[in-house]
């Protein structure tokens, strides 16, 4: 494997690039925010708007600037650290971990737009949600797995904060699960990392290093038989892979509609790109022989918690139940294992992350105005919010899988994925899941918009008027429509790196 | 006829019951009085090894743990004092402030 | 020329309207229709070319998604099928938008209907169109899209937005067999050419492939046999058949326009199409064509019964385009697919023709039964000429066009075997029966006092004319040849016993109903009584309804609950709990230690020492 930059130019000078902005940025933010007095609200949200939006500019940038042509890492940051063992920051992307950035850049903005409801501790809030979106950014781009684990758990540290200071409802009992699911994955992360290093004999934690010396020296099948399954069991609890795919939602109801967006959005994506990243990169052959059993529990996520879904009454509930039931279809694909799969599982991530920001800013928007919790209270709301029906119903189509947004190029790829590794029936079964999908879906945009207006409460103007609030939506919906009509972008970006990636496994 | 080891019995029953003595004690003159017990248990353990060595260093170290010991009977015995000036008891199991 | 514009036009109108035009309502209406005209002008001219010179243009494809293994593209592949279904859409297409601008102008959701409507035009004209399976996949969704929002238009109502759920989801379930048959296909035609490379989805390559594969043996029967079966699982979805037809009668819920354009002559005809379009596939297998066959003649009858106890106007004519399309399926099975797709298009004419003329009716009067119409031929005359002329059509009367297509049907029929012809007379009598009733009813006898009933104006008239022009005179423009030449057969249209059986029994169903129906209009349903049980087996649908209903209220609903008390139970309580509460719990628990007291303290350090200790000695094994 060849890198375009060098990990360390030729003359050991340190390297910076565009991706330790990336992660610097909002990590001053947090800084400065921290140095503001609590009572300046507008310029602590200022403040976070302008890292933001940096952020977004920044991930705009990488991607029109990537080279699609090349495999390996580009953008590459390297700041040495410690020597032995050999630990240093360093940050890249490639074709798989590039659109995770923008992802979390596009949802990291727009969540901004959902804290008009914070108003106690505000410092504090934008604090956690700088560090939040510090720690994503630096998960995706690490190259380094001890700063992979770092930045991760820079993250998860936040999450009970977001939810027990800003949430509501049982809020200390949601932030509690919520944390400890999220930091016992990655605990079985850790594990597995510190058994790669004094298992391998390696000395450094570093993926490209890794990997070139994986070629030459393939890390003997016994080892990679005791380690793979540790990332698996923690790759998987943070994917909400069954049986763990209840924190999620939970955490989702009660936390702030911001969070809920930024942990919907983004983390779930981290399990599943750990997964592909970590699990299939460094673990090729233990991983083929797990594969069979990812299909299984994903099937399992697809059907079960799709059936789940469909027995809730709560809306948040119910976007979270979906959320954790379409990652089946993600990690469905990566069970393929092939460049596929994993294009397929790539483009639903992304498409997926940006589907449930989306479905909860909207959320987010009709609480405002006075929408109940239940997916029945209300009724008819088309007629009063047009707007905004007209938003949440591209939405649900969206996850539908209709033709014209992300997620039915990423779910048709992995069908046919699907089929071409594990036959017909695990077709048929992701199949069942779009039906379910569809029944759920429907009937919770028919039950709150259609039908003759029901007041159970009282509901105000029109969530979506203002052009500040157009904004995210549209960028959101935008997106994936874009990459819904035009998927062959995002796919070539996907090809070159997951067919690198997965070169390992295809020679042997 | 009366070897070491006899000794280092006799030295490990009186620093079992002064041990005992200091962690079940309410009185705290007598808690006291239990830690010397303890401290002259092991001296008679550092002066029997020094005899069965023929080195004096154990002898040397009893005399300067003799030392330490008559220095803590004299602060725990202030400290006493002044407990029973701020709380007008000794006993023990009224000292419980470190509790949640 | 850029044929892409036959897309792109009523797509951009679609953009624009959603976007810009919404306030500016004759704008609207005028980019919908423009879009529309500008394909419909654009295929007229493909085949005006094909008259003349007999040359087509190649295909053109843009690749849509590439992955190793999968290179699908959306493109446009032109040849008679497509070209002739391509006018039908387009065409009729047109002639119901101008009809929409009178029919809606009351309406507040003027621009978004055509908004919709574009909508369905890029989508019903990408099927038609596709080069590829994963192309007519792509819109196949979209069509069923527009759909949901068509029929769903005025959301207001219950009905109409309980009727969108429930045709989408009908579609979704016919869509699961669709998908795998797809999938399944995919899979094989690299077996074919014995690398997974050569794995393929376009029409073209899969014509030439599947023939060879079957022929060599490489690919063995059942595989075909399973293949259609599940193409056609989206065949039934789109065009109600047994037993996915249910939502085709609530989805008169929809406005007229609606019905004529989708629900009557293109969408629920995609499915037709798609076996026109696929029938290389099924014709590998033999009993597959029986089943389907089956199928179709089953739906014809159904549909034909339901529509007997119906009163509501737009319900008989949905139930009637059910039965038709059955028709149009029994021929496919019927290894005929030419006489299939000139019923689809006759079809496609006078059905539209007579839902227009019912929106007429309906547009005047404000009414939708036919127990509460009557006499309207002297209010309405252009309106009844013309509906009469539809109902003729449809009977299969000579010399409409109805009756060379239904000839050619039934002439397929009977040279295959008895059974076939019978049912097929079976239905035809039904139909003139029914249909028969329908006219006398609204348009015979006397008035029921509408208030000011007149003719529908100018712009409603117009497509409604232009509609029964054409489905008289559809007969003669020699659709059977021009189809024909594509799939290497022809076949005349001649004056056998086929068609003095088929005149009769539509004499005999047309007089039969004006007995029952026309000489003295009866105020409530005469067959109810007299047949009976049987009358109320009609009347409840067969009951077929209540089966999904109890189906999704008793299995379902409750399948999904008991998963969710499961998940309570074992991943929340289990879990959940053990990581929110049970921690939580542990720390008390753990509280219990801190007494305060140090002496307890140095006793637990204590004990503490005492087993390192022990463990020390044993590990050295001193002890």
């Amino acid at each position: 494997m060849n890198l375009p930059n060098a990990v360390l130019d030729d003359k050991n000078n340190i390297m910076l690039d565009i991706t330790f902005l990336l992660v610097a940025i909002p990590a001053l933010a947090a800084l400065l925010i921290s140095l503001l007095p609590s009572h300046s609200y507008r310029a602590i949200r200022a403040m976070a708007h302008l890292a933001m939006a940096l952020e977004l500019v920044l991930a705009l940038f990488l991607i029109f600037s990537f080279d699609r042509t090349l495999a390996g890492f580009q953008f590459v940051t390297d700041l040495a650290w410690t020597v032995k063992p050999k630990i240093s920051l360093l940050l890249g992307v490639d074709g798989i971990s590039l659109w995770m950035v923008l992802l979390t850049a596009i949802v990291g903005w727009a969540a901004l737009f959902a804290t008009g409801n914070i108003q106690e501790k505000v410092k504090g809030f934008f604090l956690s949600y700088m560090t939040l979106v510090c720690g994503a950014m630096g998960t995706f781009m690490s190259l380094d797995l001890f700063f992979f684990f770092f930045f991760y758990e820079i993250e998860a540290l936040v999450t009970y904060p977001l939810i027990s200071i800003w949430g509501r409802g049982d809020r200390k009992y949601a932030a509690m699960q919520f944390t400890i699911f999220s930091v016992l994955g990655s605990a079985f992360v850790l594990i597995g990392i510190l058994a790669l290093y004094f298992l391998s004999g390696n000395t450094s934690l570093q993926i490209p290093q890794l990997l070139s010396g994986f070629e030459t020296v393939p890390l003997a099948i016994e080892i990679q038989r005791r380690i793979f399954p540790l990332f698996f069991v923690g790759f998987g609890i943070l994917a909400a892979l069954w049986p763990f795919h209840a924190w999620g939602p939970i955490g989702y109801a009660e936390a702030p509609p911001a969070a809920s967006m930024l942990f919907s959005g983004i983390l779930k994506t981290l399990g599943a790109y750990g997964l592909i990243r970590v699990g299939l990169g460094l673990f090729p052959e233990a991983a083929r022989a797990w594969m069979p059993a990812l299909l299984a529990l994903a099937l399992v996520n697809l059907i079960y918690v799709g059936f789940v879904a469909l027995a809730q009454k709560n809306l948040r509930l119910l976007i979270g139940y979906a959320s954790a039931s379409h990652m089946g279809f993600a990690l469905a694909g990566i069970a393929c294992a092939d460049v596929l799969g994993i294009s397929g599982a790539l483009l639903i991530l992304f498409a997926h992350g940006l589907l449930m920001a989306l479905l909860f800013l909207l959320v987010y928007l009709m609480e405002e105005k006075g929408l109940g919790s239940g997916v029945s209270d209300q009724g008819g709301l088309a007629a009063t919010w047009p707007v905004t029906a007209t938003y949440f119903s591209l939405a649900a189509l969206a996850s539908l899988g209709i033709p014209g947004f992300a997620n039915f190029a990423g779910e048709l790829t992995v069908l046919f994925a699907l089929f071409n590794h594990f036959g017909p029936w695990a077709a048929a079964g992701a199949l069942v899941s779009v039906l379910l999908t569809a029944l759920y879906m429907l009937r919770a945009v028919r039950n709150l918009f259609f039908g003759p207006e029901k007041e159970l409460r009282h509901t105000g103007e029109e969530p979506v008027r203002h052009f500040w609030r157009h904004a995210p939506l549209v960028l959101l919906i935008g997106a994936l429509i874009f990459s819904g009509f035009f998927p062959n972008l995002p796919m070539s970006y996907f090809k070159t790196s997951a067919s690198q990636n997965m070169t390992t496994l295809y020679d042997r | 006829m009366i070897s070491e080891s006899h000794y280092l019995v006799l030295a490990f029953l009186l620093f079992a019951i002064g041990l005992f003595g200091a962690l079940t004690r309410r009185n705290l003159i007598l808690i006291l009085l239990s830690i010397e017990i303890m401290f002259n248990a092991i001296h008679l353990i550092f002066v029997t090894f020094s005899r069965t060595w023929n080195n004096l260093d154990g002898q040397v170290a009893a005399l300067f743990s003799m030392a330490v010991a008559a220095a803590e009977v004299a602060v725990g015995l202030a400290i006493a004092i002044l407990l029973f000036r701020s709380r007008k008891t000794i006993d023990a199991s009224q000292f419980n402030s470190l509790k949640d | 020329m850029n044929y892409y514009f036959i897309l792109l036009a009523p797509f951009l109108a679609f953009v624009t309207i959603a976007l810009f035009t919404r306030r500016f309502r004759s704008l609207s209406a005028l980019m919908a229709i423009g879009g529309l005209g500008i394909s419909f002008a654009l295929i007229l001219k493909l085949f005006l070319s094909l008259l003349t010179t007999g040359a087509l243009p190649e295909p053109v494809e843009f690749s849509w998604l590439d992955l190793p293994g999968i290179h699908f593209g959306i493109g446009l592949l032109f040849d008679r099928l497509s070209i002739l279904m391509g006018l039908l859409v387009s065409g009729v297409g047109t002639l119901i938008f101008i009809f929409s601008t009178g029919y809606m102008e009351d309406d507040p959701g003027y621009s978004r209907f055509f908004a919709y409507l574009s909508l369905f035009a890029v989508a019903m004209l990408g099927i038609v169109f596709s080069t590829n399976l994963i192309q007519t996949f792509l819109f196949w969704e979209l069509v069923g899209l527009a759909s949901y929002l068509l029929i769903g238009f005025w959301f207001e109502k219950n009905q109409a937005a309980d009727a969108a759920k429930k045709a989408f989801m009908t579609n979704r379930v016919g869509d699961f067999g669709l998908m795998l048959g797809i999938l399944l296909i995919w899979f094989v035609s690299g077996q074919a050419l014995g690398s997974a490379e050569g794995r393929t989805v376009e029409f073209a390559q899969l014509a030439r492939i599947l023939p060879e594969g079957f022929a060599s043996g490489t690919i063995s029967g059942s595989v075909f046999f399973i293949a259609g079966l599940l193409i056609f699982c989206g065949v039934a979805g789109k065009s109600a058949q047994f037993p996915l037809h249910v939502w085709l009668p609530d989805a008169m819920e929809g406005p007229t326009p609606v019905s004529a354009l989708i629900h009557a002559a293109t969408m629920v005809a995609a499915g037709v199409y798609l076996m026109a379009r696929i029938f290389f596939l099924f014709i590998l297998s033999g009993e597959l064509l029986q089943v389907v066959a089956a199928m179709g003649l089953l739906t014809a009858l159904l549909g034909a019964s339901l529509a007997l106890m119906e009163s509501d106007i737009k319900r008989v004519l949905a139930y009637s385009t059910m039965s038709q399309l059955g028709l149009m399926v029994m021929a496919m099975g019927l290894a005929y697919p030419v006489a299939g797709m000139y019923h689809l298009l006759t079809h496609g004419f006078f059905k539209a023709l007579l839902f227009l003329g019912a929106g007429c009716v309906i547009h005047a009067t404000h009414r939708q039964n036919i127990f509460e119409l009557g006499g309207l031929f002297k209010r309405m005359p252009v309106t009844s000429m013309a509906f009469l002329m539809g109902m003729f059509a449809l009977a299969g009367l000579f010399p409409f066009s109805g009756f060379f297509s239904k000839e050619e049907i039934l002439q397929a029929a009977l040279e295959t075997s008895r059974f076939w012809f019978v049912g097929a007379e079976a239905t035809t009598f039904l139909t003139a029966f029914y249909m028969g009733k329908l006219v006398w009813m609204v348009f015979l006898g006397h008035e029921k006092n509408h208030g000011e009933t007149h003719e529908a104006p100018l712009v409603m008239t117009l497509p409604v004319m232009v509609l029964s022009f054409f489905s008289l005179a559809a007969g003669y423009f020699q659709i059977p040849e021009l189809l024909g030449q594509a799939s290497g057969e022809t076949r005349t249209a001649h004056f056998g016993p086929v068609a003095f059986i088929s005149t009769a029994v539509v004499l005999v169903g047309l007089f039969a109903s004006f007995f029952l129906y026309g000489l003295k209009k009866p105020a409530y349903e005469p067959l109810e009584k007299r047949l009976g049980p049987l009358g109320r087996l009609f009347a409840r649908k067969f009951f077929i309804d209540d089966l999904y209903n109890f189906y999704v209220a008793k299995i379902q609903q409750p399948f999904a609950e008991l998963c969710d008390r499961a998940n309570e139970l074992f991943v929340i309580k289990g879990l959940g709990h053990l990581a929110g509460r049970g921690l939580y719990q542990l720390g008390s628990l753990m509280k219990k230690s801190l007494t305060g007291n140090v002496q307890t303290y140095i006793s637990v350090v204590v004990v503490q020492i005492l087993i390192i200790l022990a463990v020390a000695a044993i590990f050295l094994q001193l002890v």
